[in-house]
């Protein structure tokens, strides 16, 4: 609560507001933090070890093998989420497992595995991007935004 | 406090990420030697331009390898850039090409900092060494790394 909040209240309600942070089960944010960052750095590094066997076995140079690391990397999360490992994967890392692709992967795939009881159209077609679908919203926006910052930057004061 | 330490956050990320001098980013050797291969420059496959293209590139201490490939007419080049100034990727690459291209200039001269190029040129420059690779062949290779360097997607 912020602080023009809590001068509002009243004295019971402030004592009670007390009470209830006595109880109040704290967050381990610098444990999640740790967690995050050690799970979601070794899917980076999975991502890094596929994109070099690419490197070295197929004709993709640095520019074009990030395509091909992406898709393994979705099949992958793919089967994991079917089989329901991601799940628990997902529940000891959260935002290391969140933010990278795979996140997004999973949103998509265990949405449409969710409502595939209701139809491949109106079950799956209709709900399979709508964890997903802020994420390409804003992705898109926020690329858009940049992009602009950049051109202005860039093309028009010449930095 | 939350506010300080945000700011202080992205004070330090924007000093982390800020580019050096425009001038210091290409320095002049130091106690570096980046990592070169000399090929033989008898024929049927002369590669002394290759190995100019490395001892000239060599006089700048931010790049760690060299592998360079020639044929009559192309000069392909191959660098890799120390770990802490790939920030400038872009710019060393565009500074370094012009460099070459401008000394070799009755050359085709394509530079990339690529780690697929640079694969290839050092399987190449091995090939060349134990004479395995004819001279049509090479022309050919030099073609298709190039095609491969201008896909983009």
């Amino acid at each position: 609560m912020k602080k023009k909040d809590k001068q509002q209240l009243t004295p019971e309600a402030r004592d009670y507001q007390k009470l209830q942070k006595k109880s109040e089960l704290k967050r381990p944010v610098f444990t999640n933090c740790i967690k995050a960052f050690v799970i979601g750095g070794s899917i980076c590094l999975i991502g890094q070890i596929i994109s070099t066997i690419y490197l070295y076995y197929f004709d993709f140079t640095e520019q074009t093998v990030g395509n091909p690391t992406v898709a393994t990397l979705i099949i992958l999360t793919m089967f994991l989420t079917g089989f329901g490992m991601y799940d628990h994967i997902a529940q000891f890392a959260g935002a290391g497992t969140a933010v990278p692709v795979t996140g997004f992967a999973n949103a998509v795939i265990s949405s449409a595995i969710e409502h595939r009881t209701e139809g491949f159209i109106l079950g799956v077609g209709t709900n399979m991007l709508k964890l997903a679908g802020p994420v390409i919203v804003y992705g898109v926006f926020s690329s858009f935004v940049i992009a602009l910052i950049k051109t202005i930057f860039t093309k028009w004061l010449g930095f | 406090m939350k506010k300080t330490l945000f700011l202080l956050v992205v004070a330090c990320l924007i000093a982390g990420c800020s580019t050096n001098d425009k001038n210091e980013t290409l320095r002049p050797k130091g106690d570096q030697i980046p990592e070169l291969t000399r090929l033989s420059t008898m024929k049927p496959i002369k590669q002394d331009k290759a190995n100019e293209a490395k001892d000239l590139l060599s006089s700048y201490d931010n790049i760690k390898e060299i592998h360079a490939v020639n044929d009559d007419k192309q000069l392909i080049i191959s660098i890799a850039i120390d770990h802490g100034d790939r920030f400038n990727l872009k710019k060393e690459e565009k500074k370094l090409e012009k460099i070459a291209t401008k000394h070799f200039n009755d050359y085709i001269v394509t530079l990339s900092t690529d780690k697929k190029l640079e694969i290839e040129l050092k399987q190449l420059e091995t090939d060349i060494q134990a004479n395995k690779v004819a001279k049509k062949e090479l022309t050919n290779k030099i073609n298709v790394l190039k095609k491969l360097l201008k896909e983009a997607t």
